[in-house]
């Protein structure tokens, strides 16, 4: 059983707090619990809304449907109430004045100018009464919630707490009093979770507990966050977190950081990362270990900054002139964000090439449940620190010797008779320079040899469930897919979901593994990126393909009326675009046209 | 022993160019300050000095046009017991990578950045460069350069740099002590070095600089006196390069920033790290 609560309001008055707030308190409670903001580029105007997901199954998206509405003006009344589900209820404001909504819906109001004045608080804590007079709804008391403010608060002082704590108490009397009748049903709570956190914490936190001792980057939406996380860590586990003054100075030392032997990463969006492109190839040639993070966001150029998009796939592939090998991850939720952290670490420094994670806004910035936290540990590859033979004067260490496996050893500087020039030229084997035809073609060769291992090593697509029709997404996608799922077998159509985290280089036998006859593919682009991807490494091509591209993410009931059109063949083409007109209620309002 | 910091490749730039010199005075440097090879990285970007490296049995990374300063910071964040020394051209340094050498003083990583400024594009085959003089005639200001040039000096002091100093390519004496002082402060130092291009730049020869440079310790410049430097660095500009000084212009002591942000040696550092707390503070 699902129950959404979505809040909103004006930009500035803390509707992702609120959101976070109650999402933590359902997570704690026991929930399943998946949060899903929305907001444009903007720091004050516009609307913000937040949509809290609970269940007793594991949900990994946002629903068109809302339970209960959290308006904190009258645009938050005028957006979403409209979508409240039959006999929901909405929770206002006083302030937003008189509300006009369909009869079915219970209305509560919530003096929370007067409760906060009466508890000597401050305005900014409308928040926190809002929560307190929500929790009368699902029988909750207060034990949960002033844990959550003792914990959000302490460092301002006990008085801030108690403040706080009194703010709710008297604003979850006022609705016990008032509405003692205005109930909702909640399922049972069964689940047993580590976390409650965005995409990029569980990527930072997964890096910290992969090894990762330096991050260097430049502030852009949606990876920033990554950077204020690990910056807030840094003093406790000992991290060298930067703020460069461009994204080539933000990869350059992460590479120089890389050479220099520790685990090193830079993260930033699309448009940062086309300023580091150049700095890909260096690592490629020099084989410096490093991960580059990029959160996508809708483009092309500044394009919907706050948005989201899986389309910068083919930037990352192609970032860099000439030919190399690169490793491309997509995790598609917090656990998966977490551990793929780790492992982007160990196999740039395993394969000495760079590697990229790539997330989305909805990843990013979405919250999730997390239940496992799993690393994957730490492997450092082929680094020599002791018996090396003495250089003989003027010698070398043969950096790039031409290995059977394609990875030479590699030394760190600090360690005598490992000696050498990591170099942006072509190269011998003791890392001079050279424009010799043979030892060009020998390097090259040594490179291109770790490919071998590399599709060995490739983790094959995950499969949920069975059923002859395949719904195949990348990435942040899989949460929408795995719920679209659930609804298409309510109308008796099986599908099976199958998610790809690793999207480069692809094993074409492990791919053909798990394909089935019919094969629908998912993509948040425009022109199928990953589908182009999948038939030019492996000739396999889709029986269709669901696309969208207007910032949003597909929603899990849009993705199952578009399987189902295509499977009752109703739809001959083979390219299904989602337009929002034809499903409402999904893209009810719009928040860039805020009054 | 100057030897151990010799490598097997001879160094293959045009008969008389003063990066002989610039390397003779490095390798000098290194050996007199007692570095060892293995603790020791040299970092350079793209142009005919930045094949430096390879003439110096160091560590060393050969980066891309433009980012020595981002890579050799990285570099010495990550390991802050390596001496490492950046050192490309001034069309690297001022022109592809202006928006580092600006933002190097202030950040004033311990690191010592030297800039082979011969006031041309060599290895491009003579293009104007940020410095080139003005009425200079080159491949791509064929009546002349006619840009106000690029004033490093100042620039360096402006940006924060907390060791600011030139030297001139055709003595080799005063670039090693130039380059010892450069390498034993702690904080970022610039260093620009006047070096004449034979093949490229017909302007800015050996004879040329030698009738105009003088040495600033001579004179009795003080280097803790940020205005007087700042005089100094702008005295060729305002003799229409006249009078060029060289030697420090100026010195002090400043945070760096891996007083800031590095505790220890990092690599040195264990990679296992207990996380359960931070998850808590999530839920």
């Amino acid at each position: 059983m699902d129950l959404t609560i979505k809040i909103g309001g004006a930009a500035g008055q803390g509707v992702f707090v609120l959101g976070r707030t109650i999402g933590r308190l359902f997570a704690r409670t026991g929930f399943y619990t998946f949060g899903y903001p929305e907001y444009p580029s903007l720091i004050r105007g516009g609307h913000n809304s937040y949509q809290v997901v609970v269940s007793n199954k594991k949900v990994e998206t946002p629903l068109s449907f809302n339970s209960v509405v959290i308006a904190l003006n009258k645009q938050a009344v005028k957006f979403h109430a409209p979508y409240i589900s039959q006999n929901g209820i909405l929770i206002v404001d006083e302030s937003a004045g008189d509300v006009n909504v369909r009869e079915d819906i219970k209305v509560v109001k919530v003096p929370t100018s007067k409760i906060i004045n009466e508890s000597k608080g401050s305005p900014k804590m409308a928040n926190i009464a809002l929560t307190g007079a929500m929790l009368p709804l699902f029988d909750f008391d207060l034990t949960i919630l002033n844990q959550i403010i003792k914990d959000e608060f302490s460092r301002k002082g006990e008085e801030v707490v108690k403040v706080n704590q009194l703010v709710a108490k008297n604003a979850y009397e006022y609705v016990k009093e008032h509405y003692p009748n205005v109930k909702i049903e909640l399922p049972e709570p069964v689940a047993k979770l580590k976390a409650y956190t965005s995409g990029n914490e569980a990527f930072g936190l997964g890096a910290i507990k992969g090894g990762l001792k330096f991050y260097a980057a430049y502030p852009m939406t949606p990876a920033s966050s990554v950077l204020h996380y690990l910056v807030s860590k840094a003093k406790k586990h000992n991290l060298i977190v930067v703020q460069a003054e461009d994204e080539i100075a933000a990869a350059n030392m992460a590479v120089g950081a890389g050479f220099a032997g520790l685990r090193s990463m830079t993260g930033t969006s699309g448009g940062g990362f086309a300023l580091m492109t150049e700095t890909v190839g260096m690592a490629a040639l020099a084989e410096t270990p490093v991960v580059f993070f990029i959160a996508q966001r809708t483009g092309p150029s500044t394009g919907m900054p706050t948005w989201t998009e899986q389309a910068d796939l083919w930037q990352i592939l192609g970032a860099s002139q000439g030919e190399f090998l690169r490793i491309i991850l997509a995790p598609g939720n917090a656990e998966q964000a977490f551990y793929l952290a780790g492992e982007a670490l160990n196999l740039a420094e395993e394969y000495q090439l760079p590697v990229f994670v790539l997330s989305d806004k909805f990843l990013s910035e979405s919250h999730y449940s997390m239940e496992k936290v799993e690393s994957p540990g730490i492997r450092r590859g082929k680094i020599v620190k002791e018996g090396l033979k003495p250089l003989e004067k003027g010698e070398r260490f043969k950096r790039y010797e031409d290995v059977e496996d394609g990875i030479s050893p590699r030394t760190l500087p600090g360690t005598p008779n490992g000696e050498h020039v990591a170099t942006s030229y072509e190269h011998l084997e003791d890392s001079f320079t050279t424009e010799d035809f043979k030892e060009r073609v020998k390097q090259v060769e040594k490179r291109l040899r770790k490919l071998k291992k590399l599709k060995e090593i490739a983790f094959e697509p995950d499969v949920y469930g069975e059923g002859d029709i395949s719904l195949v997404v990348w990435g942040s996608h899989l949460g929408p897919a795995l719920k679209a799922k659930e609804i298409l077998a309510n109308k008796g159509i099986n599908v099976k979901v199958i998610h790809f985290t690793w999207l480069y280089p692809l094993s074409k036998e492990k791919v053909e593994n798990v394909l089935t006859d019919k094969n629908i593919i998912i993509e948040n682009n425009r022109t199928g990126l990953f589908e182009r991807l999948v038939r030019a490494e492996t000739g396999i091509t889709f029986t269709a393909s669901i696309r969208k591209s207007n910032g949003r993410p597909l929603f899990p009931e849009q993705i199952a009326k578009a399987v189902e059109t295509i499977v009752n063949g109703e739809f001959k083409e083979k390219e299904f675009i989602i337009k929002e007109e034809e499903f409402e209620p999904y893209e009810f309002y719009a928040p860039w046209r805020y009054e | 022993m100057i030897d151990e910091f010799v490598t097997v490749e001879k160094p293959q730039w045009c008969p008389g160019c003063g990066n002989y010199g610039i390397l003779t005075a490095i390798r000098r440097a290194f050996d007199e300050l007692g570095l060892k090879p293995h603790n020791t990285v040299v970092v350079s970007g793209i142009g005919c000095g930045s094949k430096i490296p390879h003439y110096i049995r160091t560590y060393g990374y050969e980066g891309i046009h433009g980012r020595i300063i981002p890579l050799a910071e990285g570099i010495k964040l990550a390991n802050p017991a390596l001496t490492v020394v950046g050192i490309g051209g001034d069309g690297d340094g001022f022109s592809e990578g202006g928006n580092h050498f600006l933002h190097a003083g202030r950040k004033n990583t311990n690191i010592t950045y030297i800039v082979q400024d011969n006031q041309i594009y060599g290895l491009t085959t003579g293009q104007a460069s940020p410095t080139t003089h003005k009425g200079v005639k080159t491949k791509t200001t064929p009546d002349g350069a006619f840009l106000r040039e690029f004033r490093p000096i100042p620039t360096a002091l402006i940006g924060g740099a907390t060791f600011v100093a030139a030297t001139f390519a055709g003595d080799v004496n005063h670039m090693v002590k130039v380059m010892k002082d450069a390498i034993s402060h702690k904080g970022f130092a610039f260093i620009d070095v006047y070096q004449p291009c034979v093949s490229w730049n017909k302007l800015n020869t050996y004879a040329w600089w030698k009738q105009r440079i003088y040495d600033l310790e001579k004179e009795g410049h003080d280097p803790t006196n940020f205005e007087k430097a700042m005089e100094k660095a702008l005295e060729p500009y305002r003799t229409n390069w006249e009078k060029v000084p060289i030697g420090i212009f100026y010195k002090e002591e400043r945070q760096t920033l891996e007083d800031v942000l590095v505790k220890g040696i990092p690599v040195n550092e264990s990679l296992e790290v207990d996380v359960s707390s931070d998850l808590r503070e999530l839920m």
